[in-house]
């Protein structure tokens, strides 16, 4: 009764570094290093491969050792969500999908991968659909703002209506308090009573 | 035999639908009182006819009639009664069935109840309850008819209501062993009432909105057709609110992610109308109080049931994907089609009525701080927030597929991002707004009123802070949600103080002599209540709550919120009465090395369910203070490892958001109570003037 079989992954920093030094090591470092002078090139691995050993020598045992939590990987995924199921996190849906690509990114945080750049490699491998909000800075702002600019252009138009209804009374009734005069209860009875006897007297019909 | 009993009262239902809007809208045109009489014997027919149908669906489902294709697909032999009978709203056609019942019974109840009140608009409130009630036949009986059976006709299986030539029915013993049985997600007690709930809600709304477009077609345009829908604006707000509300203990229950509000664009398909909804109950008070804003009601009402069929029309048709995709069928043109023509509709009649000049305010404005301009300000937040959850979940999916080539669905991060400040400005309304007088309130005044509630809230905090409590974000979010609900407080308060020195009365009879007395004010004050606490449970349960998830041994524990959680065993391969295999895992609770409680969290199988057949089922220990809150989410058990894996929550405050909504029932039931919208004074010398 198995349900995922998973391998302990080990938090690497010399990985990490090694991945700098030959992009090949980690299965989603997919862009290539530009083209160098051999020589230049050369140093700079031989300098890369010193830091890396100097690191894993100095690097204490407990570090080494240390293993991406559960927790770790939610984190992550309870931002994401589900690339094949109908809105849901992708740290909640129960498939065995969603279960691998958890899995998935317990590789990548075991890999050095940061948060931001697991989504980034979930968003160009699904789409836009996997994340809460886009990933594009400019595609963000529109999603964000657009509601608030909306909601402010009918602030605007209510506004404006409110302005007009006020210069309206202004103009036509410069004699007449009755609106800044708070209502007596005398006059909101005869208001109701000239409502109901103009409903009695009916309007036109269709 | 049955299958033919209900298409037929489906099919006459229909009939008699288009029979009463032929007329009363010809009985309106001619003036004639019986064609108008005959319409709604017809509206009670239609009703009848399509209980008839209803009870007929129930009967197939248990009494287990595979033939009909929808008992076949919603049930099978080993399903409890109960949820044959819940099956009724279980899928698609069955779910459109009763909606078309519920608004029968909404038309006949409107019409049985205003008949007398209202002569002058019942042949058009007939006209559009029964347009819309015949267009919602039509999608049961030609798109999604329940009754439909199945036929072998040679190699081909056909799904018809109609016998087809040479149609040989499948064999009894075939379906009833390949029966589907219903889906899982709603096997659970909270969908017996969490549907009916919101279907009532939704199809409520049709009252408000038929009263509202016989107003402008008839052109009484009056507040007869306010008072004769208030009531049904209410019960069926209170519906939806109780929907919205089951919907998330549902979803707490169910979908196994330890929160009750994913904004999943079917649950906001049944926010958006609430929120029209809510500010039309208090847009309506101005227009009943000093006759303003008679236009912005009118959008308003029709904006709720537009955002109803909307939503219904959204969440049937596919139209984005959601956890409730299992309703999707091919009734999204018809549906889009009826909403687009119904919205545009209303909306001219609006205009036309508007050009015309009788829809003209009696009042205008005359202060910022007055009653009815806090009430405008508060119905523009709402329709702010109607704004900002539409286009998270309907608008920045369809602009970005039509005009960015991008497939963008904005989820909670927006939501949260979005929203909160929407939400506060509500809440600060809601305090703010029962401070001011109707007519004009100066600063001065509004700020003595508010003194004692401020006071209130910033001890509030204080206890807080003296717990514990140092986030700013929460302490802002406490102080303005708390503040709203100290004015309740002390509004009825001051109130029921009054009646206690002045009446002689005790405090319990003082309260209730008020909700007697001004149902609308202190059902109102009850409501603003069960939305503070309400308010108060989502503000805990969202910034406080704390999860873990860690596989353990048996034996092993692990701590969270200060609780200890242990592993005791596992127990694989349970079989239930329904068929379903059950993996269950036993957890005891403990708390200071006490043993609290027991928790079973499983892992459900349906072997016979095609799709969605498993599900995580959580289990919690409840408290009002805090939920406990665990999933079985893997487990490893071979002979040299038995581990589990469990994700734990701990979710403060979350119990006050459902006894939030049982205030905020008896808040509504208060409210609703007040029949009548005239004083009693202004009534009896009416009646007097009548006489005379």
């Amino acid at each position: 009764m198995s349900m995922h079989n998973r391998q302990i992954q080990v938090f690497s920093p010399p990985l990490y570094l090694l991945r700098r030094l030959c992009p090949s090591v980690g299965v989603r470092a997919t862009a290539p290093l530009p083209r160098k002078s051999v020589s230049r090139e050369m140093i700079i691995r031989s300098l890369w491969v010193l830091l890396a050993v100097a690191f894993v020598l100095a690097t204490p045992a407990s570090a080494q050792d240390s293993t991406i939590t559960d927790d770790q990987v939610n984190a992550v995924a309870s931002e994401m969500y589900c690339p094949v199921c109908e809105n849901i996190p992708l740290d909640a849906c129960a498939t065995q999908a969603c279960a691998d690509w958890r899995q998935e990114i317990r590789d990548m945080l075991g890999e050095g991968y940061t948060s931001d750049e697991v989504k980034a490699d979930f968003v160009r491998r699904f789409g836009d659909r996997v994340v809460g909000t886009p990933l594009d800075p400019t595609l963000r702002a529109l999603s964000v703002v657009t509601p608030y600019v909306l909601a402010g252009l009918a602030l605007i138009a209510a506004v404006w209506t409110v302005l007009r209804w006020r210069m309206g009374v202004k103009s036509s009734a410069a004699g007449v308090p009755e609106f800044n005069a708070p209502p007596t209860p005398e006059t909101e009875s005869d208001s109701l009573r000239a409502r109901l006897e103009r409903d009695v007297a009916g309007g036109t019909g269709l | 035999m049955l299958a033919e009993i209900g298409v037929s009262t489906t099919f006459l239902a229909f009939v008699a639908a288009l029979y009463a809007l032929v007329m009363s809208l010809w009985g309106a045109r001619t003036r004639s009182e019986g064609k108008v009489l005959s319409a709604r014997n017809a509206v009670f027919v239609a009703f009848v006819l399509l209980l008839a149908a209803c009870v007929v669906l129930v009967i197939a489902l248990v009494r287990e009639d595979y033939q009909i294709s929808y008992v076949w697909s919603v049930s099978n032999p080993s399903m409890p009664l109960f949820f044959r009978i819940t099956a009724l709203w279980g899928s698609q056609a069955g779910s459109l069935l009763f909606w078309s019942l519920l608004l029968a019974a909404f038309a006949a109840g409107a019409v049985w109840l205003n008949w007398h009140n209202n002569r002058r608009l019942m042949p058009y409130v007939i006209a559009y309850s029964m347009a819309t009630l015949a267009f919602f036949l039509f999608l049961s009986i030609f798109i999604e008819n329940p009754f439909n059976r199945y036929w072998f006709v040679g190699q081909e299986t056909l799904e018809t209501a109609l016998i087809p030539a040479g149609g040989v029915a499948p064999s009894d013993a075939l379906l009833r062993d390949s029966a589907n049985g219903l889906n899982p997600l709603l096997r659970h007690f909270g969908m017996a009432i969490h549907p009916p709930m919101l279907y009532l809600g939704f199809v409520g709304f049709l009252v408000p909105f038929a009263f509202a477009m016989a107003a402008l077609a008839s052109g009484d345009l009056s507040t007869n057709w306010i008072r004769a829908s208030r009531r049904w604006a209410l019960a069926a707000w209170l519906f939806l609110s109780l929907g919205l509300i089951l919907g998330g203990r549902w979803a707490y229950d169910v979908l196994g992610w330890g929160g009750y509000w994913g904004w999943d664009p079917v649950e906001n398909a049944a926010f958006l109308p609430w929120l029209i909804g809510t500010a039309f109950l208090h847009s309506v008070m101005i227009q009943e109080k000093r006759g303003m804003l008679k236009t912005w009601n009118m959008f308003l009402v029709i904006g709720t049931f537009s955002a109803v069929i909307f939503g219904t029309f959204a969440t049937r048709s596919g139209l984005v994907e959601s956890v409730h995709s299992f309703a999707r069928s091919e009734i999204g043109f018809p549906m889009f089609a009826f909403w687009f023509g119904m919205t545009i509709i209303s909306v001219w009649l609006i205009l036309w009525r508007r050009s015309r000049g009788e829809l003209r305010d009696e009042h205008a404005f005359a202060n910022i701080f007055s009653r009815e301009s806090l009430f405008v300000l508060n119905n523009l937040v709402f329709v702010a927030l109607f704004i900002a959850i539409f286009w998270g979940s309907f608008g920045s999916p369809i602009v970005s597929e039509l005009f960015l080539n991008a497939n963008i669905t904005l989820g909670t991060e927006y939501f949260q991002l979005v929203t909160p400040p929407l939400f506060a400005a509500l809440f600060i309304l809601m305090g703010i707004a029962p401070l001011s007088a109707w007519g004009a309130t100066s600063l001065r005044r509004l700020g003595r009123s508010a003194l004692v509630p401020l006071v209130l809230a910033l001890a509030s905090l204080i206890v807080f802070v003296l717990m514990g409590m140092t986030m700013p974000v929460a302490l802002i979010g406490y102080g303005i949600v708390v503040f709203a609900g100290w004015v309740a407080i002390y509004e009825t308060y001051r109130a029921l103080m009054a009646r206690v020195r002045q009446q002689g009365e005790n405090p319990i009879q003082a309260f209730f002599a008020l909700l007697r007395r001004n149902p609308r004010r202190y059902g109102g004050y009850l409501i603003h209540l069960g939305v503070t606490v309400i308010g108060i449970g989502v503000l805990g349960s969202t910034l406080f709550q704390q999860e873990t998830q860690q596989t353990l041994r048996v034996g092993q524990s692990m701590e969270i919120a200060g609780y200890t959680v242990r592993y005791d065993g596992f127990a694989a391969g349970q079989i239930s009465e329904d068929g379903r295999v059950m993996d269950i895992a036993t957890l005891t609770v403990l708390r200071d090395g006490q043993e609290l409680q027991t928790l079973r969290p499983r892992r459900d199988f349906f072997p016979n369910v095609q799709d969605m057949n498993t599900m995580t089922i959580a289990a919690s220990r409840s408290t009002l203070q805090d939920d406990v809150y665990t999933l079985l989410v893997d487990w490893e058990m071979t002979p040299t490892e038995e581990a589990a894996t469990f994700k734990v929550y701990v979710n403060p405050l979350v119990n006050l958001i459902w006894w939030g909504g049982f205030v905020l029932i008896a808040g509504t039931l208060a409210a609703t109570w007040s029949g009548d919208t005239l004083p009693a004074r202004s009534r009896k010398s009416l009646m007097v003037g009548a006489t005379a």
